[in-house]
């Protein structure tokens, strides 16, 4: 199917959707109404407990009137005094902690004539309760002669309560020892203390953090929001309107019209989450509260690019989730029922993010959902490790990819049409006649799977600290047979393709295999080279450590027989990856698209692959990876055969490999390598020559005008 | 143009096996509009969806000018005009937006579906319908733009399953016009109905269906002779009074 086709596929949804009123309603109304209610409210609370801590309000009631005015004076006078002591202390120790005293030094009494006091401060109806001690019982307590005896009354389980409290009792104590100073002064006595306390408020660290970790839950509900209701009306909808069946009563696959569909749900997921964002922007602006959401550089356009980015990724991911789901509804009702533990189930991540100290790794970067939330959390506290990013977004992108595969599968099958005259286990049966090639999103939803198949696979490896090198390399091939050749050809048995033209097992001349040794013994200077550009384009994830880490392992290698190298490392790999890349994958894609865009989209996907599946990931791989990607992808395309491809991919791997193995011994003759050094010019000119003659075979042999089976 | 051979479809309801369609077979030509007859359950729909590729038959096959729907299935579908029973519209869609979409979807280019979209305009009194949208219609302007959207892309097959459905006196009227456009131009038609009145006025020959099985086919003059009966109505009340299974009627031809 071409672009313009899809397109216009696209823009029959887009009217369908945006004309919608109940899109509408969820697109503007949602985040123009109810979202900036919500922020309202949110910003009263917030506004409403920074205010409570910056300017409090005590309501204070007396029990004797007569005592307001000596009261009022104690409170201002015992302020003045705590302020001067206050101003001392800042004086000595110039730190922003010490402003916070100042909250309380703005607080307001409100006073207020209450007879029964314990009633009035039990009930809340004032913070504190100020009652006056008779005449007699103060002057036998303690034997002080006081003007005036105070009991205080207050909640010890209300903050503002207790604060009302320290409030009054820290002024009173104030004037007491200001007039104890004073009286000892006028009597030549010096005061001696037995001890002296100096306290300091400090703001915690955290303060901004804790916010942060909140925004990737209102990605979640804002994202959610805007999909859903599109996401049930183009599926679901659409079988309930009757317009189904005269949809795939037209000769259009079905991942072109889910493609649309998606292209549909994926906009209003993106048009609500921005106008969401914007909603939010401008609130937390106008409120003035972005310091207090996202720190003290504030809410930048660096941040809402931030936030922006992820939202793609995050809409991206759910609303190809979101599609697959309700694909499987018959009915708008049957969708509803599917979604809503969905949802429930998409907060928990968000939930899990605010776990204080839990580390994103590996394992969480390919784990669905969590691994965005993650993500988020460490983009708003600027602690974003580059490996990672590119693993949680590239298996994100995979997820989503592998979620439109299951709903192409299922969308429009005649379970869905026709309800209970389809089964469901129809789904899962093999078709009664034989396919040539497995269908794409067959094949997509396979690299769907290997993908974090093989991530699992090497963590694992690699924490396996008992295991011998010999033995890990063993298992690592035994994994790459299970995942990239067992796997897909399971999944082609399934689906009942033909073995031979699934996997692009064809004939080809020896020529064109001369071609390929040629390839494989001459493409690696320019691979290395490469790799080096890397360097140039600031493109280094590879830590000192690190490299001598690999330095390491190459030693290791060392010890091990050549021909166990080869084998795991050259043979396996060789033919496990062309026959998933360049055979089962590009056939699929080839077939449903064109041999240019199977050899771009191949080698796109194998350079990404390496880029993630190695522990630790590293982008480095991406350039000359892609770039052998593109040479295969070529061959294969040119040839019509996977198999000159292997001999290809294990030259090139044999090749290095025995580079690395023999390396010292070529050091002693003067041929010695260095990883992170460009190669003489000479090797380079042969290089070229050679790969060009490789080239010159193969446009000589010319496309087979068919492939021969073998 | 049109070749069923032994069709046959199996369902499963309530944990039994239902035979829904059973070795069906007939052929038609080009210009010849096939009545699939039989009462409500006949197994009308389904064979015509096993027809369009829609349901995947479990024995026998069905071949559209020389394509068989497993095999070729976007081939066939490419062939086939359908008017289902339970056809819907995009109601955000205005007709003539719905009517180029699906144009679109058959490949046709933008110029020609115009042209198209012109001549049925005309044809079944679509212009000033053709801005409007979908959801404001009334059942019978819905109906002509189904039967519209089934010839934009000029096939040389027609299904219609129940096309009168729901219809009024005017629009049933307009489905006969139609029907008799669609003869004059050449094309395969099998209508599918269980108004046999409508039937025996529009089909050139017919099939009659009853619990999934073909139990009589051939020409209204074929048919009589071969059932005593004079109408259609009366061939099936005789079929229905009797026991089918176990006293099939000859089929002609």
């Amino acid at each position: 199917m071409s672009f313009a086709r899809l397109a216009r596929l696209c823009l029959k949804e887009w009217r369908e959707t945006l004309r919608d009123r109940r899109t509408i309603v969820t697109l503007v109304l949602m985040p123009l109404l109810v979202y900036p209610l919500l922020s309202i409210l949110l910003q009263r609370f917030l506004l409403t407990s920074l205010t409570a801590a910056k300017d409090p309000v005590y309501l204070i009631g007396l029990q004797d009137d007569q005592h307001l005015s000596l009261l009022q004076q104690y409170l201002d006078v015992g302020g003045d005094l705590l302020q001067e002591a206050d101003h001392q202390a800042a004086d000595l120790s110039r730190d922003a902690g010490a402003g916070l005293d100042a909250f309380d030094q703005q607080a307001r009494v409100q006073w207020f004539s209450v007879l029964d006091l314990e009633q009035a401060v039990r009930s809340g109806q004032i913070d504190l309760g100020i009652g006056v001690v008779a005449e007699d019982e103060k002057l036998s307590v303690e034997g002080w002669e006081t003007a005036a005896r105070y009991r205080l009354l207050y909640r010890q389980e209300s903050a503002l309560s207790r604060a009302a409290f320290e409030h009054v009792r820290d002024r009173i104590r104030a004037v007491n020892d200001h007039q104890l100073q004073q009286q000892a002064q006028a009597m030549g006595v010096r005061l001696r203390l037995p001890a002296a306390i100096e306290s300091r408020p400090l703001a915690g660290a955290d303060a901004a953090v804790s916010l942060t970790t909140l925004i990737p839950l209102i990605l979640i509900l804002m994202t959610i929001t805007g999909a859903v209701y599109p996401a049930i009306d183009l599926t679901a909808g659409e079988r309930e309107r009757g317009t189904l069946e005269t949809l795939m009563a037209a000769p259009v696959p079905r991942l072109g019209l889910l493609a649309a569909k998606y292209v549909a749900v994926l906009t209003v997921a993106l048009l609500t989450a921005v106008a969401n964002l914007l909603a939010m922007t401008v609130t937390l602006l106008s409120s003035g509260l972005s310091e207090l959401v996202f720190g003290q550089q504030g809410l930048s356009a660096l941040v809402i690019v931030q936030v922006l980015a992820l939202l793609v990724l995050f809409a991206a991911f759910f609303s190809a989730i979101l599609l697959a789901l309700t694909s499987f509804a018959r009915s708008f009702k049957e969708a509803q029922a599917y979604l809503i533990p969905i949802m429930l189930l998409a907060l928990a991540p968000g939930l899990l993010s605010l776990t204080p100290g839990l580390e994103f790794n590996a394992w969480l970067a390919v784990t669905p959902l969590v691994n965005i939330v993650l993500l988020a959390r460490d983009v708003f506290e600027g602690t974003v490790d580059p490996s990672l990013a590119v693993l949680a977004v590239f298996s994100t992108l995979l997820y989503a990819v592998a979620a439109i595969a299951v709903a192409a599968r299922i969308f429009g099958t005649d379970a869905l049409l026709y309800g209970s005259e389809g089964r469901w286990s129809d789904l899962l049966s093999r078709p009664v006649h034989e396919r040539p090639v497995a269908s794409l999103p067959a094949a997509m939803f396979c690299i769907a799977l290997l993908f974090p198949g093989s991530v699992l696979v090497a963590g694992y490896l690699s924490q396996q600290e008992q295991l011998t090198m010999g033995h890990r390399l063993l298992l690592n091939a035994l994994a790459t047979i299970l995942l990239f050749a067992a796997v897909p050809l399971a999944a082609a048995r399934l689906q009942r393709v033909r073995l031979r033209m699934g996997f692009r097992m064809h004939r080809a001349g020896w020529l064109v295999f001369l071609a390929a040794g040629i390839w494989g013994l001459s493409l690696w200077p320019l691979a290395h080279e490469i790799f080096l550009l890397n360097r140039w384009i600031g493109l280094t994830s590879l830590s000192g450590e690190q490299i001598e880490l690999v330095s390491q392992m190459l030693q290791q290698l060392r010890e091990l027989s050549p021909l166990l190298l080869l084998l795991a490392l050259a043979v396996v790999p060789a033919v496990c990856e062309e026959a998933l890349f360049r055979g089962y994958l590009f056939a699929a894609l080839e077939r449903a698209t064109s041999g240019g865009r199977a050899i771009w989209v191949s080698a796109l996907l194998f350079g990404l692959f390496h880029v993630v599946v190695g522990s630790p990931a590293s982008p480095e791989r991406f350039l000359p990876s892609a770039f052998l990607g593109l040479m295969l992808g070529w061959l294969a395309w040119h040839s019509g055969s996977v198999l000159p491809g292997m001999l290809l991919h294990f030259l090139h791997n044999g090749l290095l490999l025995m580079l690395a193995y023999y390396r010292d011994e070529l050091m002693e003759r003067g041929w010695g390598l260095q990883q992170q050094q460009h190669l003489p010019a000479s090797w380079l000119i042969a290089a070229v020559i050679a790969v060009a003659a490789g080239g010159v075979m193969l446009f000589f042999v010319g496309r087979p005008k068919r492939p021969t089976i073998l | 143009m049109i070749q069923v051979h032994e069709l046959t479809k199996r369902f499963f309801a309530d944990g039994r096996e239902i035979l829904a369609v059973d070795r069906l077979s007939f052929e038609i030509q080009p210009g010849e509009v096939y009545g699939l007859l039989g009462p409500n359950g006949a197994g009308k729909t389904t064979s015509i969806r096993m027809i369009v590729g829609l349901l995947r038959p479990d024995g026998g096959y069905a071949e559209v000018a020389g394509c068989r729907t497993v095999e070729a299935p976007d081939e066939v579908k490419a062939k086939i005009g359908m008017v289902s029973a339970t056809d819907g519209l995009y109601p955000w869609l205005t007709v003539r937006e719905m009517l180029m979409f699906f144009a679109d979807l058959y490949g046709v280019p933008f110029r020609a579906a115009e042209a198209k979209l012109r001549g049925l305009s005309e044809l079944l009194q679509l212009n000033d319908l053709l801005g409007r949208r979908c959801l404001r219609l009334s059942t019978g302007q819905k109906q002509r733009v189904t039967l519209a959207r089934a010839l934009m892309h000029d096939p040389p097959v027609m299904l219609l399953d129940e096309p009168t459905r729901g219809l009024d006196v005017i629009g049933t009227h307009v489905v006969f016009d139609y029907i008799g456009h669609l003869r004059e131009e050449g094309k395969s038609v099998i209508v599918s109905t269980h108004r046999l009145d409508e039937a025996e006025r529009l089909c050139d020959r017919f099939g009659l269906l009853h619990q999934g099985r073909l139990l009589h086919e051939g020409t209204l003059a074929q048919l009589q002779e071969t059932t005593g009966c004079r109408s259609l109505i009366d061939m099936f009340t005789r079929l229905l009074r009797s026991d089918p299974r176990s006293t099939p009627l000859p089929v002609p031809g």
